[in-house]
């Protein structure tokens, strides 16, 4: 047997490994997901059922109060990928192509469930949120004005940064560049947003996810900082 | 004699980290809306009728006792026997009080004080 067809069977070995991986993540995640339903939900409905059901329902003010955690969550993720990439580490997990590709995906992802965070306040009758308030930057005058509008630019710049996957050929290297820049701004200001507009902020939980994500994405960053010093050094010194 | 070959195109990312990313994204927002929804008393029937019976913050008062007067009956002494005996002897007394449930207001309604 030649080297060639040793190492197309080795590749596909790989991919068949891969693919069980695969299932075997989604199967036990649909698993665990079935599992969890079967023993918390009878016990939750009926408080799902009153805060849907009750004359002031709060369902809407609690859903948003959780997606944005998601969202955030997401946002970070997604930094963490784009950092990944940008500071070579990704080469050793999981791989530049898959970094990136879920850089991409956890940045949609957590656009879609922003977009929930903030539209699902409509429905709320306490806030009473209109469009315009929620679409405008400050426009929240019923609660936290300054916060929440912090949070509404840091959506914008989430929006720009997500679409710009689409147009990085129109873009160029140096736009692309500049246009990421904004997604720093976009995570201290959805943190700022999440810290002194949300009212869980004071929970230990939350004040340690919190600390979690600035502190990593802080770290990330200065090592990128430092890795790429060092190797326009390094190129200086060759040349 | 080369043989060209297709250029390699990456196979999508990884797709049990995109699975598991939605699925637990979507398990914090409904799973969080589940236990705050939880850690909220409700306002129930129960919460109304295990309050306890009202106190009676106004007492009947007492019957009248005619007062009488000893002693030699002059006008000062009069005068300041019927001064003297007005008397306040209120006193409390327990008074059943009974409540009807379905005239209670509704369940008290929770203000977003905790927001």
């Amino acid at each position: 047997m030649s080297t060639d067809n040793w190492s197309a069977a080795g590749s596909g070995a790989r991919s068949i490994l891969s693919s069980i991986i695969t299932f075997s993540l989604i199967a036990s995640g649909v698993f665990i997901g079935a599992a969890a339903a079967v023993a918390l939900l009878p016990g939750w409905l009926p408080a799902l059922n009153a805060s849907i059901q009750a004359l002031d329902p709060k369902a809407y003010w609690y859903l948003s109060r959780a997606s944005g955690f998601a969202a955030f969550g997401l946002l970070w993720l997604s930094m963490v990928f784009g950092l990944l990439i940008t500071n070579r580490m990704a080469r050793l997990w999981p791989g530049g192509f898959t970094a990136f590709d879920l850089h991409q995906y956890l940045s949609l992802l957590g656009l879609g469930l922003t977009a929930f965070h903030g539209l699902v306040l409509m429905g709320d009758r306490y806030i009473n949120y209109s469009l315009a308030q929620l679409l405008i930057p400050f426009g929240s005058v019923n609660y936290r004005q300054a916060w929440v509008g912090v949070g509404q630019i840091a959506f914008y710049g989430l929006v720009i940064v997500s679409l710009s996957f689409y147009a990085r050929r129109t873009l160029g290297q140096r736009g692309w560049r500049i246009v990421h820049a904004v997604s720093y701004a976009g995570f201290i200001f959805a943190l700022l947003h999440g810290l002194l507009s949300g009212t869980d902020s004071s929970a230990p939980l939350v004040l340690a996810f919190y600390w979690l994500t600035a502190v990593t994405t802080m770290a990330l960053t200065i090592y990128r900082i430092l890795a790429s010093q060092l190797a326009r050094g390094a190129r200086t010194a060759a040349a | 004699m080369t043989t060209r070959t297709a250029a390699r195109r990456p196979k999508a990312g990884a797709p049990g980290f995109k699975a598991l990313a939605t699925a637990v994204s979507l398990a914090v927002t409904l799973g969080g809306w589940a236990v705050m929804a939880a850690n909220t008393q409700p306002a129930g029937p129960a919460a109304t009728s295990a309050l306890p019976p009202m106190p009676t913050l106004v007492p009947t008062p007492a019957p009248f006792v005619p007062q009488t007067i000893s002693g030699p009956s002059t006008t000062a002494s009069t005068t300041a026997a019927a001064a003297n005996s007005q008397t306040n002897n209120l006193t409390v007394r327990p008074h059943a009080v009974t409540i009807n449930p379905n005239l209670l207001p509704g369940p008290v309604a929770v203000t977003r004080s905790s927001r």
